[in-house]
């Protein structure tokens, strides 16, 4: 049984793009939009689509019509969504608070009134705040129920995703969209990477990211493409994790690896500057003509905590190993 | 990755059993196709009755066999493997197993933490702090050295001096303990070798 197309721009859901408010709509009818023949069609049911774990691109609950990538998925489509949740996990660290990373999970329209429920999978989903996320199930993000992911990466491998797709996420409401055309893909576009910014409730491309502030669009295709990470993308991510940090006054220590690691360089600096200050001692000792034993005084209790200055005076006021031992007792 | 085309094998594959059943016949695949080391996740939502939990498939004798930790990752136990994958945040007990881990690989490899760049960046970052610190601690020492023998000296004195950052405490307090003045401080400071 076939029926009317029932999708209207005149029944939004009640969306909020991460705390702006949207007015977000299922988007033009399937037929009207432009999936070309990079996608398989085929039908599937209401109750498939919910059971289902298939790698779709988009699922219309009008026509009950699945969506898949003629192609399948190729290592060259898969690795920049991959190498970005990578990127995320180092800026996090650099943050030091976690960023999710969702992957293909489902980006729901829902049924609502005349509505019938519409779902997109894009290729990496990103949350910088997974507290805030809120999401139902493990991987499924509705529109009007959820926040909205703060990027959607889409990759360009063998398709066109501003034919239909990006049409999709800016009715919808997404804030922020990815289009990476990668190094090695086959189309003749210009290989790089479009940053899609909701603007008065329409995308606008951008030369840079706003949910990763100042992340320029160049300096994230480099960063999908290369095959390590270069100075110049490390840079970019500390740079950028340094200004998320600031804003949610996090930093690199609040990250337990980092901390870990840095905790170990500080407790390595910290014990060549108290044998230094012990060679301070034995030196202002030696000085005065007071005899030192070797690895004097870095045995002594509060030597460790003693200030440099306090150590100076009583080294230069002392009468011998003894009386310096004394005074380091007591002093406070 | 076809496996003709003389690219090394993946050291370790894995398997998530959401809805899946694995052992059936993937893992057969894996085994007679020769891959060293498969692991086989159920996650704690996972639609089947299986124990929750990552089964780790080691290749011996040609076959593979269950056992308790990966070889690839040397000593990274099941249980930890499993618990990192599914934990919401890094627990302590992940960050130690990861440390480990990576210190063993590193070992191996002749490689550390300073070898990724982003972590080099991050702790020459702490160290130049602790380097900051520490030469303004060397700079009050020398003031104080000064003072307690009445020479005059300037707050910020000797940081900006040359040579400053690069003598040794011993031979500041020397300098300080034998100077007239603070310009004959800098003067022998400058002289120091």
């Amino acid at each position: 049984m076939s029926r009317r197309p029932i999708y209207r721009r005149s029944s939004p859901a009640d969306a909020t793009a991460n705390g702006a408010a949207v007015r977000a709509n299922p988007g033009p009818p399937l037929a009207e939009l432009g999936f070309d023949n990079a996608y398989r069609r085929y039908r599937m049911t209401a109750a498939e689509q919910q059971d289902s774990e298939r790698r779709l691109e988009f699922w219309d609950g009008d026509t009950e019509t699945a969506l898949e990538v003629r192609e399948g998925p190729t290592p060259y489509h898969e690795r920049p969504s991959h190498r970005l949740a990578q990127l995320v996990e180092r800026l996090a660290q650099v943050r030091g608070k976690p960023i999710a990373c969702f992957g293909n999970m489902d980006l729901e329209f829902p049924a609502k009134g005349e509505c019938r429920k519409r779902v997109l999978q894009a290729d990496q989903s990103l949350y910088l705040h997974p507290e805030r996320a809120n999401l139902v199930g493990p991987s499924a993000m509705v529109v009007g129920e959820n926040h909205y992911p703060d990027v959607v990466l889409e990759v360009d491998y063998s398709t066109d995703v501003r034919r239909a797709k990006l049409k999709l996420y800016e009715a919808w409401g997404f804030p922020e969209v990815w289009v990476d055309v990668p190094e090695r893909s086959p189309w003749r576009r210009p290989h790089g990477i479009t940053i899609h910014l909701r603007e008065d409730n329409a995308f606008a491309p951008a030369p840079a990211s706003r949910a990763f502030p100042g992340w320029r669009a160049t300096e994230i295709h480099t960063a999908l493409n290369e095959e390590r990470l270069s100075e110049g993308t490390v840079r970019a991510l500390e740079r950028v994790g340094r200004i998320l940090g600031e804003r949610a006054g996090t930093g690199p220590d609040d990250d337990p690896l980092i901390r870990s690691l840095r905790q170990q360089t500080r407790a390595d600096d910290r014990t060549a500057e108290l044998q230094r200050r012990a060679a301070l001692v034995r030196r202002l000792l030696t000085s005065r003509g007071v005899k030192v034993t070797a690895d004097f005084p870095l045995d002594q209790p509060g030597f460790a905590d003693a200030d440099v200055e306090a150590l100076a005076d009583i080294a230069l006021s002392c009468t011998s190993q003894a009386d310096f031992a004394a005074r380091l007792r007591q002093s406070p | 990755m076809p496996l003709w085309a003389g690219t090394t094998i993946r050291d370790v594959v894995m398997e998530v059993d959401y809805s899946t059943d694995v052992r059936r016949n993937k893992l057969k695949l894996y085994e007679e196709w020769g891959f060293p080391e498969v692991w086989v996740d159920v996650p704690g939502q996972s639609r089947r009755r299986r124990p929750h939990g990552i089964t780790i498939y080691l290749r011996e004798d040609s076959a593979f066999a269950p056992a308790a930790a990966s070889r690839a990752f040397p000593g990274w136990q099941a249980t930890e493997i499993h618990t990192a994958l599914h934990e919401e945040r890094l627990s302590e007990r992940t960050v130690q197993a990861l440390e480990r881990i990576g210190r063993i690989l590193g070992e191996c490899a002749g490689t550390g933490p300073d070898d990724d760049p982003l972590m080099r960046s991050v702790r020459r970052q702490a160290q130049a702090d602790a380097r900051a610190t520490e030469l303004e601690t060397r700079a009050a020492l020398v003031r104080h050295l000064l003072a307690s023998r009445g020479v005059p000296v300037a707050a910020n004195f000797p940081l900006d001096q040359p040579g400053f950052a690069e003598a040794d405490v011993e031979a500041l307090a020397d300098i300080a303990l034998e100077c007239t003045s603070q310009a004959d401080f800098a003067a022998r400071l400058r002289k120091t070798p």
